[in-house]
């Protein structure tokens, strides 16, 4: 997850882990981090062996934003396939056109409802996890 | 007071600029003398004449070259002349050679009233293009003010309500924490606590959504097509069927034009009138809608939409059209005030104007009027 609000990190991995989402998330504050991050660099020389499964971006972040960090991500042979879901405020057209045009494989607007943003997450989170099958790591 | 504009009197003897004087003096011009085409073209360096009278013979450049130059220069060339003749009809063939309008002649000797009045129609006709032109700048200059402001505003507001999102989807999203969290511990009293809090960041929510859809409506292109007035009219009515449930509706919709215009802000509109008529006549027996169109001005078409609902006071009628105006209390009518404003834009986007009247407790005409499209114009 690329995400600098830390009441926003707080509240999608509580619904991940209210929905029963059973997965491991790193949590990274901007877009440096999560290029950082992916190609082991910095403090995250020694991460967890396995690159992850999805990647959770928003849009709106200090320094490198989301969708530059999203261009990068997309512009290299080894993390193209990584899924990259755009989870944002801004239901702004132009910017879900740049972010697909870019390469994102979903858009997500952070809707206001506490049980729409759940029921969000959750029906996201078991697409490309179960119902649909993800690209091999 | 009027300002004295300047005229330029040229011929190569003084007398007959003496003559030519006190002919035109008096407070409305500001005469300037010239003996020689070098004088005249000093003179037209020095500043803008309204007009030239101008003797025809003179010795050295005549004064038919003369015009000649000044008509061949961008600052002068749209400066009338008038020319003064001894023998009219020989120079008759050069006169005819430039433009009506912005050369004449007189023959001498010079009739004083016949000047006065030649002199007259290019004096007034000088005073009004300027007052235009002046009228002009400030006209551009406040489209320009008023295009920055129109800007910021947009800008302004896009921020607000992007911004304020956040810290609601917080609220929001940590009172269901919160309630997940302490469920056994909560009394009563308590969780209606937190449903009123949730219940405001909703309703708080849903302005801010309205706030962004609004500003964003001023930004977008307007889509211009041909639109049937009648699907899009069919097509809010089905819509609605949801809240006239059970309901007795008696609805009167005369067939509507076709107009150009952008679809769906166009079905915004539809949706958004008839959704207030539906609204608003909700207490009454039969519930009687009329939509229909005034096609017989010559320029517009004007739409109406009339109910027998609770109206409105038109004391307030001016603030029908405001964002996030409302003229009844929550309890009675829910709604947050922006349908109107967004008729409102849209109409005024599309060249239309939005007028209301209504009478309390006796129903409420809503209109709006858009251009007749060109083709329909042309047929009128």
């Amino acid at each position: 997850m690329v995400e600098d609000n830390p009441n926003d990190i707080e509240l999608i991995l509580g619904v991940l882990r209210a929905n029963d989402i059973a997965v491991e998330v790193d949590v990274v504050g901007d877009g440096e981090e999560a290029l950082d991050y992916l190609y082991r660099r910095k403090s995250f020389e020694n991460r967890s062996e396995a690159d992850p499964s999805i990647i959770l971006l928003d849009l709106k972040m200090p320094k490198l934003g989301g969708a530059e960090t999203l261009q990068q991500i997309k512009s290299d042979e080894r993390f193209k396939c990584l899924p990259a879901i755009m989870l944002t405020s801004s239901g702004e057209t132009q910017d879900v056109r740049m972010c697909y045009r870019l390469g994102a494989n979903g858009y997500v607007i952070k809707p206001v409802d506490a049980k729409q943003f759940s029921k969000a997450i959750n029906d996201l989170m078991a697409f490309w996890l179960s119902l649909n099958h993800p690209p091999p790591r | 007071m009027i300002t004295p504009v300047d005229i330029l009197l040229v011929d190569d003897k003084p007398e007959n600029l003496a003559a030519l004087e006190s002919i035109l003096e008096g407070p409305e011009y500001r005469l300037t003398k010239a003996q020689s085409a070098q004088e005249t073209l000093m003179a037209l360096i020095a500043k803008d004449f309204a007009l030239i009278v101008l003797d025809i013979r003179m010795p050295g450049t005549s004064g038919i070259e003369l015009a000649q130059i000044i008509k061949g220069r961008k600052r002068t060339k749209d400066t009338p002349i008038i020319f003064l003749t001894a023998h009219h009809a020989e120079d008759d063939q050069v006169l005819s050679g430039y433009g009506a309008g912005a050369v004449d002649y007189l023959t001498k000797p010079v009739n004083p009233g016949v000047l006065r009045s030649k002199v007259a129609i290019f004096g007034e006709l000088h005073r009004k293009s300027m007052a235009l032109k002046e009228a002009n700048q400030i006209l551009d200059s406040r489209n320009e003010e008023l295009l920055a402001a129109n800007k910021e505003l947009e800008a302004f507001s896009y921020t607000v309500s992007h911004d304020l999102r956040a810290p609601l989807r917080h609220v929001s999203g940590y009172i269901e924490m919160l309630r997940d969290h302490a469920e056994g511990d909560l009394d009563d009293q308590a969780r209606r606590y937190l449903d009123l809090i949730q219940k405001s960041a909703g309703k708080l929510g849903e302005l801010i959504d309205n706030f962004l859809a609004f500003a964003r409506m001023g930004r977008s292109d307007l889509n211009i097509m041909s639109v049937d007035m009648n699907e899009l009219v069919r097509q809010s009515v089905d819509n609605l069927r949801p809240e006239m449930e059970g309901r007795n509706m008696d609805w009167q919709i005369a067939t509507l034009p076709t107009v150009e215009a952008d679809i769906n802000m166009m079905r915004q509109v539809w949706f958004n009138l008839l959704s207030n008529a539906v609204k608003y006549t909700r207490q009454r027996e039969i519930a009687r809608i009329e939509i229909d169109c005034d096609v017989s001005q010559p320029k517009e078409l004007v739409f109406h939409v009339r109910d027998n609902g609770v109206g409105f006071d038109m004391r307030y009628a001016d603030k029908l059209f405001g964002v996030f105006q409302r003229l009844h209390r929550e309890s009675e009518f829910e709604g947050i005030g922006i349908g109107l404003a967004n008729v409102r834009r849209i109409v005024n986007r599309h060249g239309g104007r939005t007028s209301a009247e209504g009478t309390v407790n006796a129903g409420a005409k809503m209109s709006f009027t858009l251009l007749k499209p060109a083709t329909t114009r042309q047929q009128n």
